[in-house]
C-alpha cells in the first residue's frame, strides 16, 4: 500500500466519510455509471490534492483516500475501494467524537459487499469458485489467485499533448452530438465532457495557488518558477500545450485525475516541444532536465511500489530525432533523481544512437538501477508473434508493472492472476493433496509414488496446471465483463484507441484489444524439482518416489541424505541442457496453454508473464519443501533467475541459461543482474561489452543493479537476500555471499564512493 | 570425473574462473592448475602448492550434523578436522548435507577442460580478444596436459601464468603454442628470492630470455609486497630488465591483495604464508611511477 510523499498528510478520515456521503447521495440520484464515476471523482478533487511543494516546478501532489475511487491497488485500491485495517486502526486506536466514529462504522459496513473488490469476487463464475477460492495470496496457500485490479493503462499522452484539454473536449462534445443523433450513450459523452470540465478546474485550483504562492514568495528565482507554472496552467486550460512545461503540466494532471500510474513514451509525447523551447532559447537544457527532474520526484511521490513507468526510445517512435535528444535529457533527470520511482525503462535496438547507450550505461554504473533495459530486436518480432500483431503495432509494445507488455494506448493487459506453478507441483507430487490445509483441490490424479514413468507424472503435472490456467482466464474474461459494467474509467477511455470512435468506455466494449496476462510464480524452482524428479527417481532409480516424498513431508529433517539427493540435482542456472532444457519445454508448455484460453474466453490475447517482484517470497512462504532441495517456506527463484544459491558455475554460464528461453510466446519475462560498482565501472569496455554481448545473443531484457558499499553491508547481514550479488575478487569474479566473512570485509572495506 | 589412462595427461584443476578480466586481453577463463614448486610467502593460493587434491572446509555453514564422521574411513573428524589424516577421499562430501565440505582440486583431462570451457567461448568474442589463461599453482608442474591441452585447443587464444621455474625444454617446447605469457618477475636478487620464494630465480631468468628470444609474446607480472621486493634495488633491476629485453610486451603490477589467508583456514593451512594488510590501487601507481621514473615504458596494473 502506498504512503504518498506529501508534506502534511491528512490526520484523519474525513475525507473518507465526505466520499461515502457523496457516494451514497450520487447513488441515489443517478443511474448510469459514468455519472457516478464522474460525481465521484467531483468528489475526490481537489479534496484529496495536496499544495504545491517548494521544490515542485510541476504542480500536482495527492494524497489517495483509505476510501476512494481508484483503478489499481497502488492507486488506493480498485474502482470503488476500501481499506478496511486502516478505517479499523482509526477505531480502534484514534480519538474523534461520537459522529465521527458513528461515520466511521458506517462506511465500514457500507463498503462491505459495496466496494468493487467485494463484488467483482462475490459474482464470480460458479465454475471457478474451487480453483479461485479466493484472492488471499499474502496468508493462504494458493495454487492460484485472482489478482482484482484493472493495471497498467498507458493512454495515448501524445494525443493529449497534442490536442490538449480544448481539442479533447471538442472531439468528446462530437461524439456526443453523434450518440444523441444515433441512440447511443448519450450520459457517458456528458458525463466525460463533465470530467473534462473538472480536470480544468483543477489546473485553476492550481493556478490561483501557484499565482498567491508566487506573491508570497521572497526569493526571485522562486517567484519567477512560480509565474511560469501559474501560466503554464492557465495555458492549458485554454489551448493545447505549446512549451515542454505546460506537456508535463497537462499529461501530470491528468495522469493524477485517472489516476493513472504508468506514463507513456516520455520522449515522443515530450521530444518535440522539448527541442523546440530549446532551440527558440525558450529554456536552457539545464532548464528542461530540472524540469524532467520534478516530473520524476512527483511520479516518486505517488510511491506506488511497481509501475511509475517512464519509457523512452525505440523502434516505433514518430519524432525520433527529437525523441532522441529528449531521451537524453530523461536519462540524466533519472540520474539525478535517485528515488524508487519513476521505474525508467530503456527501449533500445541497434540503432540506437551510442551517446544514449553511453548514457543509459553511465546512469546504471552510478547504481540507480535504471534504465530497465528492453531489446527491441527480440521483443518486437517476439511482440508480433505472441500478440499475433503486425510490426508497426508491435513497435508501440510498452512493458507496463513489473514487466508485463502491452500496446501502447491500444490493448489492455491488466495481470489480474497469479500462478504458483512450484505450489501447484507439490499437489501433483501428492495427486491434487493440499497437505498444508488438509485437503484435495482440483483434479485428482495418480500420486507420484505411484507413477510409472517420468513422463506419466508430468502429464499429470500438466492436468493440475491446466485447471488453474483455464480457471483465471475465465477470471479474466469476467473482470473485464464486470468492471465494464461498473466502471467507465473516462479518463482513461477518452484516450483509448477506438472507445470514443465507438462510443464505449473502455471495457465497456471500447477497448480495441482486451488481453490479458498471467503472473507465473515458481517456474525455475519447478523445472528444477522436475529435473530432481526425473534424474533420481526415474532414471537412475537412486531415490524411490516415497522417500523423496517422505523428505518432503518432514521438511528433510533427519532425511539429510535425501536432501542432499536433491539439492546435487541438476539446477537452472548453470548452463547445464539436462534442466536448462525441462525449464524450457516448462516455460514453452505453460506459454502455449496460456495462449489457447483467449479464444475459449473471449479475450483478444491471453499470455504468461515471468516477472520481478516480491511474490516470488510470499508466494513461496505458503509452499512446503519441494524436490528441488528448498526448505518448506523458503523464497523462489525470482523472475528468469536462477533459485537463490544454485549457479554454481560462475556468471556466464548463468547468463548462457537465461539466454535458452524463447520471447516470442509470452507477454514478457525479466532477468535480474547484480554487480558491484568497482567491478561494473573497473573494467568499464568489457562489462559494457558483456552486456551488448548478451543482448546481441537474444536477451530480451536486464535490470542491472551496480551495488554500492551500504548494499555489500545488507548482503554480509542478510545473505540470502544477495545470493545473486557478484563481485570483483582480485581479477575475478565471485558471488559475494559465498566468500568468508573476512574476504567479504576485505571487499566492503575496498569499496570507495 | 577421473580421466583413465588412455585419456591422455591429466592435471588437477582447482578452480575454474570465469569472467576473469585481469589475466590477459579481453574477457577469459581463468584455469587453475594444482602443484607447484615455488613456496612464496605472499602467495593468496597456498592450497595449489600440492599436485593433489584437498578437503576445505566452510565453518559457516557446517551444523556438527556428524554425517562427516559417520563416513570417513580414516577418522579425520575427531572434534576438529585433522588434515594429516585425510586423503581426499571425497566421501565426506557426499555425505555432508549443507554444503560445508569441498574436495578442491578434480583431476580433468584435456578433452574434459575443453567441454567445461565451452560455455564461455561466446564472451570470448567480446571487445579485445579474450580466451582461456592457464594459471596455478605452476601450470608447468602439469606440463604433459598444458603441451596436449596447447595442441587441441584449436583456435582458442591462450595465455599461460607462470613463475618461469620449470625445465627449459619445456619451455621451448610450448613457445610457439602460447599466445601470451604471463610471467611472474617476482625477485630480482637471487639470494633474496630463494628465500621467500624457496628457490632460486636463475633458471627462471635463462627462461625468460630464452622465450624472448623465440620470438613468444610475453608480459611481465610483477608482484610487488611492502617489505618484501618493493625496495629501489628490484625496482632499478626490473626497469634494466624491460631495457635489456625489449621483446617484453610491457609489466603489469600485482599489488600485494590477502585474500589468501582467508583460504588458510578453510584449508587448514593456517601460518602457510605472510600476513599484512591489503595495499590498495594508490600504492601500484606510486610504484608504477618509480618504475617510469628509472625508465621502464609500458608499466601498467
Amino acid at each position: 500500500m502506498n504512503n504518498f510523499k506529501v508534506k502534511n498528510p491528512r490526520t484523519d478520515l474525513s475525507f473518507e466519510i465526505a466520499f461515502t456521503k457523496a457516494y451514497r447521495k450520487a447513488v441515489d440520484s443517478v443511474s448510469h455509471p459514468a455519472k457516478l464515476e464522474a460525481a465521484c471523482l467531483r468528489a475526490q478533487f481537489p479534496a484529496i490534492l495536496h499544495p504545491i511543494q517548494e521544490e515542485d516546478l510541476i504542480a500536482g501532489r495527492m494524497q489517495m483516500g483509505v476510501v476512494g475511487l481508484g483503478i489499481q491497488h497502488q492507486t488506493g485500491g480498485f474502482g470503488y475501494y476500501i481499506n478496511e485495517e486502516k478505517v479499523t486502526a482509526e477505531l480502534e486506536f484514534k480519538a474523534g467524537n461520537a459522529q465521527y466514529r458513528e461515520d466511521l462504522n458506517d462506511l465500514l459496513t457500507y463498503w462491505k459487499g459495496r466496494c468493487t473488490n467485494a463484488v467483482v469476487l462475490r459474482n464470480r463464475p460458479e465454475s471457478i469458485r474451487e480453483a479461485l477460492p479466493n484472492d488471499l495470496w499474502r496468508t493462504m496457500p494458493l495454487p492460484a489467485s485472482p489478482i482484482l485490479r484493472m493495471a497498467g493503462a498507458y493512454i495515448d499522452f501524445d494525443k493529449l499533448v497534442k490536442i490538449g484539454l480544448p481539442g479533447l473536449k471538442a472531439e468528446v462534445d462530437a461524439y456526443r452530438k453523434k450518440a444523441v443523433e444515433s441512440a447511443g450513450d448519450v450520459e457517458l459523452h456528458e458525463a466525460m465532457l463533465d470530467t473534462l470540465e473538472l480536470l480544468g478546474e483543477v489546473c485553476l485550483h492550481y493556478e490561483k495557488q501557484a499565482q498567491r504562492l508566487a506573491e508570497e514568495t521572497k526569493d526571485d528565482k522562486r517567484r519567477v518558477e512560480l509565474v511560469r507554472m501559474s501560466l503554464s496552467l492557465a495555458a492549458i486550460r485554454s489551448a493545447p500545450p505549446t512549451s515542454l512545461l505546460q506537456a508535463l503540466q497537462l499529461v501530470w494532471i491528468y495522469s493524477l485525475m485517472a489516476p493513472l500510474i504508468e506514463f507513456g513514451r516520455l520522449d515522443v509525447y515530450a521530444g518535440d516541444l522539448y527541442a523546440h523551447d530549446v532551440d527558440s532559447g525558450i529554456i536552457s537544457e539545464e532548464g528542461a532536465v530540472q524540469l524532467v527532474e520534478s516530473f520524476f520526484r512527483l511520479i516518486d511521490h505517488l510511491d506506488c511500489e511497481t509501475d511509475g513507468r517512464v519509457i523512452v526510445g525505440g523502434y516505433g517512435r514518430r519524432n525520433p530525432q527529437a525523441a532522441d535528444r529528449m531521451c537524453l535529457v530523461a536519462i540524466e533527470a533519472c540520474r539525478r533523481v535517485k528515488e524508487v520511482l519513476p521505474q525508467f525503462t530503456l527501449r533500445f535496438n541497434k540503432e540506437t544512437p551510442k551517446p544514449v547507450w553511453d548514457a543509459a550505461m553511465r546512469c546504471i554504473e552510478e547504481g540507480r538501477t535504471y534504465p530497465l533495459l528492453y531489446n527491441d530486436d527480440v521483443l518486437v518480432p517476439g511482440v508480433m508473434k505472441a500478440f499475433r500483431v503486425d510490426r508497426a503495432r508491435a513497435e508501440s509494445y510498452m512493458p507496463l508493472g513489473c514487466g508485463e507488455i502491452e500496446l501502447d494506448h491500444y490493448s489492455f493487459g491488466t495481470p489480474s492472476g497469479s500462478l504458483n506453478t512450484l505450489k501447484i507441483l507439490e499437489l501433483a507430487i501428492r495427486g491434487g493433496y493440499e497437505p498444508q490445509l488438509d485437503q484435495q483441490k482440483g483434479p485428482v490424479t495418480t500420486p507420484l509414488a505411484s507413477c510409472a514413468t517420468f513422463d506419466e507424472f508430468l502429464s499429470n503435472y500438466k492436468k493440475h496446471l491446466n485447471y488453474y490456467i483455464e480457471a483465471q482466464a475465465v477470471f479474466e474474461k469476467y473482470e473485464y465483463e464486470i468492471t465494464g459494467r461498473m466502471h467507465p474509467f473516462m479518463l482513461v477511455t477518452m484516450l483509448y484507441d477506438g472507445c470514443l470512435e465507438r462510443g464505449k468506455a473502455v471495457f465497456n466494449g471500447g477497448c480495441a484489444s482486451l488481453g490479458g496476462t498471467l503472473e507465473m510464480y515458481g517456474n525455475v524452482n519447478a523445472a528444477n524439482a522436475l529435473s530432481a524428479i526425473k534424474k533420481l527417481v526415474f532414471e537412475e532409480k537412486k531415490l524411490p518416489a516415497a522417500r523423496l516424498v517422505e523428505a518432503l513431508d518432514r521438511n528433510f529433517v533427519e532425511r539429510e541424505a535425501e536432501l542432499k539427493l536433491m539439492r546435487d540435482a541438476p539446477k537452472y542456472g548453470n548452463d547445464d541442457d539436462y534442466v536448462d532444457s525441462i525449464f524450457v519445454e516448462l516455460h514453452n508448455y505453460l506459454s502455449a496453454y496460456i495462449t489457447e484460453q483467449a479464444p475459449k474466453v473471449g479475450l483478444d490475447s491471453y499470455l504468461g508473464v515471468t516477472i520481478n517482484n516480491a511474490q516470488n517470497t510470499t508466494l513461496g512462504r505458503w509452499v512446503g519443501a519441494t524436490p528441488d532441495g528448498r526448505k518448506a517456506g523458503a523464497p523462489m527463484a525470482n523472475a528468469n533467475n536462477p533459485a537463490p544459491g544454485t549457479d554454481k558455475r560462475g556468471i556466464t554460464a548463468m547468463l548462457n541459461s537465461l539466454l535458452k528461453p524463447s520471447h516470442d510466446n509470452h507477454a514478457g519475462m525479466v532477468s535480474n543482474l547484480r554487480f558491484t560498482k568497482e567491478l561494473f565501472t573497473g573494467s568499464r569496455d568489457k562489462m559494457h561489452g558483456l552486456v551488448q554481448n548478451y543482448f546481441d545473443r537474444g536477451a530480451a531484457h536486464a535490470m542491472i543493479t551496480v551495488i554500492g558499499k551500504d548494499d555489500l553491508r545488507n548482503a554480509m547481514l542478510r545473505p540470502t537476500e544477495y545470493r545473486d550479488l557478484i563481485v570483483r575478487v582480485g581479477g575475478f569474479s565471485a558471488r559475494f555471499v559465498d566468500l568468508k566473512k573476512d574476504v567479504q570485509q576485505e571487499i566492503y572495506d575496498r569499496v570507495t564512493y | 570425473m577421473i580421466g583413465s589412462p588412455t585419456d591422455g595427461p591429466t592435471a588437477v584443476v582447482y578452480d575454474i574462473q570465469r569472467l576473469s578480466l585481469n589475466d590477459g586481453p579481453g574477457i577469459r577463463t581463468t584455469v587453475f592448475l594444482k602443484g607447484c614448486p615455488l613456496r612464496c610467502a605472499w602467495c593468496h593460493n597456498p592450497e595449489s602448492w600440492e599436485r593433489q587434491p584437498r578437503l576445505a572446509y566452510n565453518e559457516a555453514l557446517c551444523r556438527n550434523c556428524g554425517e562427516c564422521r559417520r563416513v570417513c574411513p580414516n577418522g579425520v573428524f575427531v572434534h576438529r578436522i585433522d588434515w594429516s589424516l585425510c586423503d581426499a577421499c571425497g566421501k565426506c562430501v557426499d555425505a555432508c548435507p549443507h554444503e560445508a565440505l569441498e574436495i578442491s582440486g578434480r583431476e580433468l583431462t584435456v578433452q574434459e577442460l575443453l567441454s567445461e570451457l565451452e560455455t564461455d567461448r561466446p564472451y570470448y568474442e567480446i571487445g579485445e580478444k579474450g580466451g582461456v589463461t592457464l594459471s596455478g599453482g605452476e601450470p608447468l608442474a602439469s606440463f604433459d596436459f598444458v603441451e596436449a591441452f596447447l595442441m587441441q585447443k584449436g583456435n582458442l587464444h591462450v595465455c599461460l601464468e607462470t613463475s618461469g621455474f620449470a625445465s627449459s625444454e619445456h619451455i621451448r617446447r610450448l613457445s610457439p603454442l602460447v599466445d601470451l605469457f604471463l610471467f611472474d618477475w617476482k625477485i630480482s636478487s637471487t639470494a633474496k628470492h630463494q628465500k621467500f620464494c624457496g628457490v632460486d630465480n636463475r633458471l627462471i631468468m635463462t627462461n625468460l630470455r630464452l622465450l624472448c628470444q623465440s620470438g613468444a609474446k610475453v608480459l611481465l607480472r610483477l608482484p610487488l609486497v611492502p617489505g618484501v621486493n618493493d625496495d629501489q634495488e628490484h625496482l632499478s633491476a626490473v626497469a634494466t630488465l624491460l631495457k635489456d629485453l625489449p621483446e617484453i610486451q610491457g609489466a603489469q603490477i600485482l599489488p600485494y591483495h590477502s585474500m589468501g589467508s582467508a583460504k588458510e583456514t578453510r584449508f587448514g593451512l593456517e601460518g602457510r604464508t605472510l600476513k599484512m594488510p591489503d595495499l590498495g590501487l594508490e600504492q601500484a601507481a606510486t610504484w608504477m611511477e618509480k618504475l617510469q621514473g628509472l625508465g621502464a615504458s609500458n608499466v601498467f596494473f
